[in-house]
């Protein structure tokens, strides 16, 4: 030592700015978003639970109505009722009521009578048409 | 005569990549979006749309389910079941889903006779916990 000062110089290696390509990125990132957007599907899914009749055997059960669904009304029993006359005979009563579609009913329709039976309250169970 | 060019940016400069970070940003807000709304399903051998219900309840939408089609074809997924193969496929999925309600995304228009007679059929081989999958209809 002479009495010199040192001078370390330290020379840092010059940072890039982005180590990933922007361009690039953007591509794929813009390819993930189309996958996406078009392979997702944005229904929004609902449960139905369907219980048939005589799950304890047939006899066993004791059938408090028969509401039979045609393609242009349904039938209580036998006998012809629109939606508010049913829901009038039925809300908050406990009797279970079957109910019975015909042949060429369309499931919407059948859903449709489940719905307003669930929203009186009724214990439904669903049975098939006896073969014809 | 001398004719001066516009000078073309070069692409991959800093300035350019300074300028994507905006849309990089809105992107990736758009994916991380569509990736946690939408729900990735399996592709189906056929299309099946589903009927309305006010009051069904909540469901898992990613659950694979027993398609059937208005015409009454039966599927599993991307596969074909036939009414004869309904054995088969109960014992299949009785062990890989024990205990567990079956989905079944049967379409509007189809028969629900035919609905009742499949749901018959399925307790015959020992599946008899089976929900019907539809979508939400505007309530009353």
């Amino acid at each position: 030592m002479n009495g010199s000062t040192v001078r370390a110089r330290i020379v840092l290696p010059s940072r890039r700015r982005h180590a990933i390509p922007l361009t690039s990125l953007v591509d794929v990132v813009f390819i993930l978003l189309f996958f996406f957007m078009l392979a997702s599907s944005y229904l929004d899914w609902r449960a139905f639970p369907l219980s048939l009749a005589g799950e304890g055997g047939d006899a066993s059960a004791p059938v408090g109505h028969t509401l039979t669904i045609a393609r242009d009304g349904a039938l209580l029993d036998g006998e012809i009722v629109n939606a508010e006359q049913l829901g009038e005979r039925l809300r908050g009563r406990a009797a279970p009521v079957v109910v019975v579609p015909e042949d060429g009913v369309p499931l919407q329709s059948l859903v449709e009578w489940l719905d307003r039976l669930k929203l009186w309250g009724v214990n439904a169970s669903l049975a098939r048409p006896a073969a014809s | 005569m001398k004719i001066v060019l516009p000078s073309t940016r070069r692409a991959g400069s800093g300035l350019d990549d300074e300028r994507l970070l905006p849309l990089i940003n809105v992107v990736f807000l758009l994916l991380v979006f569509f990736m946690l709304a939408g729900a990735l399903s399996s592709p189906a051998a056929f299309r099946v749309d589903p009927p309305k219900s006010s009051e069904a309840g909540s469901a898992d939408a990613g659950a694979s389910a027993l398609l059937f089609g208005r015409d009454g074809k039966l599927a599993f997924g991307a596969e074909v079941v036939e009414v004869e193969q309904l054995q088969d496929f109960s014992r299949r999925w009785r062990a890989v889903h024990p205990g567990a309600a079956l989905a079944i995304k049967a379409d509007a228009e189809a028969d629900a006779a035919q609905v009742l007679r499949l749901l018959d059929a399925l307790r015959a081989t020992g599946i008899d916990r089976v929900v019907l999958m539809t979508t939400r209809a505007p309530s009353k």
